[in-house]
């Protein structure tokens, strides 16, 4: 008697390699092209520029959302937190840079009494970040 | 004829482990990246004495919720203003720009504006409560 031979069960993996292929290409792309940016308690919507030069997202960047939420390097703190941080800072005499990034829709009166208080806290230079409208 | 038939070289580790943990890199790099293109204006810090301090020479930009700008106490257009400011720094670049919005104008008013104002050759530009 003559038995069928069982299917013979092709090996998995190797149409699999392809797919390997792209997602690697894709892993690396990610890797490369996109900058690893610390995740904020908020979001926030910066406002569009064609002005200034790049800069980069990186320490001492306050955020502060529509609502007037504040945080320092994503760490969400009450606004007197937020200036006593930045006092602590620049008491040793440390030149501080703070980069500003404020929602677009933040009214004046929420956001221009915010400068005064850090320049009495003593930041000699602020940032406002900005995202480039052209795509 | 007999034809042998090279034997299958058997991988060493299986492929599907590893394609999950490239997978859940890519998701993670995925999610966590951002391309956003970051720019940066340089603001001026008001200065320490701010209550009647008279500027000498410095124009002063108003700027209204519903759009009205008032240069210098005078209600004037967005393009007018602009022009004025123009003149003026171009025979003085050093020329203080003093930028006053009202409490409700929000901040992506308040940038462009200092972009136009930029555009329109000031280098002194200062935001201030109005």
């Amino acid at each position: 008697m003559k038995l069928p031979a069982p299917p013979t069960r092709k090996d998995s993996d190797d149409h699999l390699i392809p797919l390997i292929n792209i997602v690697f290409l894709l892993l690396i792309f990610f890797m490369l092209a996109g900058a690893l940016s610390r995740p904020e308690p908020f979001s926030v919507e910066p406002p569009y520029s064609d002005e200034g030069q790049a800069a980069t997202v990186d320490e001492w960047v306050l955020s502060v959302a529509a609502d007037g939420r504040f945080a320092l390097d994503g760490e969400e703190l009450l606004r007197d937190a937020v200036i006593d941080r930045i006092e602590q800072r620049t008491r040793n005499g440390d030149d501080l840079r703070i980069k500003l990034r404020a929602d677009a829709d933040l009214n004046a009166e929420l956001l221009l009494p915010l400068f005064d208080d850090l320049r009495d806290a003593g930041v000699e230079r602020l940032t406002l970040l900005t995202v480039a409208s052209g795509g | 004829m007999r034809i042998e038939v090279p034997a299958r070289r058997r991988n060493l580790i299986s492929l599907t482990p590893l394609i999950d943990v490239v997978f859940i890199l890519l998701v993670f790099f995925m999610l966590a990246s951002s391309f956003l293109d970051w720019r940066g204006i340089s603001l001026n810090m008001p200065p320490v004495s701010e209550v009647g301090r008279v500027h000498d020479g410095s124009l002063e930009l108003r700027l209204g919720v519903d759009g009205s700008v008032s240069l210098d106490g005078e209600a004037v257009s967005r393009d007018a203003a602009l022009r004025r400011v123009g003149a003026a720094v171009s025979t003085e670049p050093d020329r203080l720009v003093i930028v006053r919005p009202e409490g409700e104008v929000r901040l992506q008013t308040m940038v462009e504006w200092l972009e136009a104002l930029s555009g329109a050759g000031a280098t002194n530009v200062s935001l201030r409560q109005g």
